[in-house]
């Protein structure tokens, strides 16, 4: 096996090359430049972070089995994240996933002031467990489609190609995520 | 008043994420400024981006990459045996007839009965456990970490082996298969629950058997779970009693 180090800089076709070739330090520079990719998917598809650590485990032994037959038809990413959304779906179809209701967070509909001490690290966590739950009250579908267009920053057409469906499916899943996410949060739109 | 002009409103995220073309953004700007409705419903989806562009970047709080590996060694394992390689390969029939078939399969069975007989167990001389061979080849038992089941919560290493009896054995839906370790057969605790997942295969124990379990210790801290688990299972010795 070939040892070599530093692949930082080197592009990913050589390094899926390199790989395929059964080169572990270039399949762990792959694993390092995806782990946090990967998890982030998982995590917004399943709600759950142990679950999410599962699903990254899984989603490398997979990639590292099906590498030899990465042809380059797509890109290494959407391959990648296409193996997580099929893990995700897997682990979906098997658990609930337990979400804590927003309500709880929220009080109730009344607008909370959580901006008193605007500079206040608890304030900016709080706002953004705030939002992580209101993405988690999504559906599995919706949170996938935002997931991986405001976590990946992919295209529309990239979404549409990760998850075998066309761009104006995407389009209409945003439209209907960004809806409800607005209608959940409503109440703190001034202080997020 | 409600508008029914789906074609435009179908585009908002695309406005709002600047993926229209130049002509089918003015489309939607043209509209909302005569509509009252869809310029609301633009103005409520452009919160909705804005909550969204705040969902925050996490990260894995252990890093999965020793389990991954120590996976990608079990996996790898079985296509490197040439013993292995030599029982899997095709078999070609040359033109034989069935009564000559059925006689070269009587053979082989013979022989191999016959190997089974002659062939002892394979022992480790110093613990007299019977191992899985091909896992066995490629395994560093020395990166794991001995700890017992009932003291499983003081560990702190990732990679354990965990010594104990198996109370019971399931296969989830999705085809993972999981068995509880227990100390005493009489008893349903202390245990711990060892999974072992779809890429790395590994035979199930049976039930009532003493086994050695190597893999990643980890907590499962789910509501109806708060319980200890060797998560994935990455070897399993079994111990004669």
């Amino acid at each position: 096996m070939k040892s070599q180090e530093g692949y930082s800089d080197i592009e990913e076709r050589e390094l899926v090359v390199a790989a395929q070739a059964g080169d572990r330090a270039a399949f762990k520079e792959i694993y390092d430049r995806f782990r946090d990719r990967v998890y982030n998917l998982a995590f917004y598809s399943l709600g759950e972070a142990l679950a999410a650590e599962d699903v990254l485990q899984i989603v490398f032994m997979k990639v590292h089995r099906g590498l030899p037959g990465f042809r380059f038809e797509s890109q290494l990413a959407t391959w990648i994240y296409r193996i997580a959304l099929n893990q995700c779906l897997n682990e979906n179809r098997r658990r609930s996933a337990q979400h804590v209701p927003l309500e709880s967070l929220l009080g109730s509909g009344d607008e909370i002031d959580l901006n008193s001490s605007p500079h206040d690290k608890r304030a900016t966590s709080e706002r953004r467990e705030i939002i992580r739950q209101a993405v988690l009250e999504l559906s599995p579908k919706l949170r996938a489609v935002v997931a991986l267009k405001y976590m990946e920053g992919l295209s529309y057409d990239e979404v549409a190609e990760v998850l075998g469906c066309s761009p104006g499916t995407v389009a209409s899943r945003l439209n209907r995520a960004l809806a409800q996410m607005e209608a959940r949060l409503r109440p703190l739109r001034r202080l997020l | 008043m409600i508008c029914w002009r789906i074609d435009i409103q179908r585009n908002f995220s695309r406005y709002l994420h600047n993926e229209l073309d130049r002509k089918a953004a003015e489309g939607v700007e043209n509209h909302v400024l005569d509509c009252l409705s869809c310029r609301a419903a633009l103005s409520r989806l452009r919160d909705g981006h804005r909550f969204a562009q705040q969902m925050p970047r996490l990260r894995p709080e252990r890093d999965v990459w020793a389990a991954i590996e120590a996976a990608i060694e079990s996996d790898n394992a079985p296509a490197q045996s040439p013993a292995r390689e030599r029982v899997t390969r095709r078999v070609a029939w040359p033109n034989l007839s069935y009564a000559q078939r059925l006689a070269a399969v009587l053979a082989v069975v013979v022989l191999l009965a016959a190997g089974l007989l002659l062939i002892p167990d394979r022992q480790d001389p110093d613990g007299g456990q019977t191992v899985w061979p091909a896992i066995a080849e490629s395994f560093d038992q020395k990166v794991f970490h001995e700890v017992s089941i009932s003291n499983i919560g003081a560990n702190t290493k990732p990679h354990v082996v965990a010594e104990g009896y198996v109370s019971e054995v399931r296969i989830d839906k999705d085809g993972d298969l999981t068995f509880r370790l227990v100390e005493d057969l009489q008893r349903g605790e202390p245990f711990i629950v060892c999974e072992i997942i779809e890429p790395i295969r590994l035979e199930a124990p049976s039930v009532g058997s003493r086994v050695r379990v190597y893999g990643v210790s980890r907590y499962d801290d789910q509501e109806n779970h708060r319980w200890h688990e060797v998560h994935p299972v990455l070897n399993i010795e079994n111990v004669p009693r």
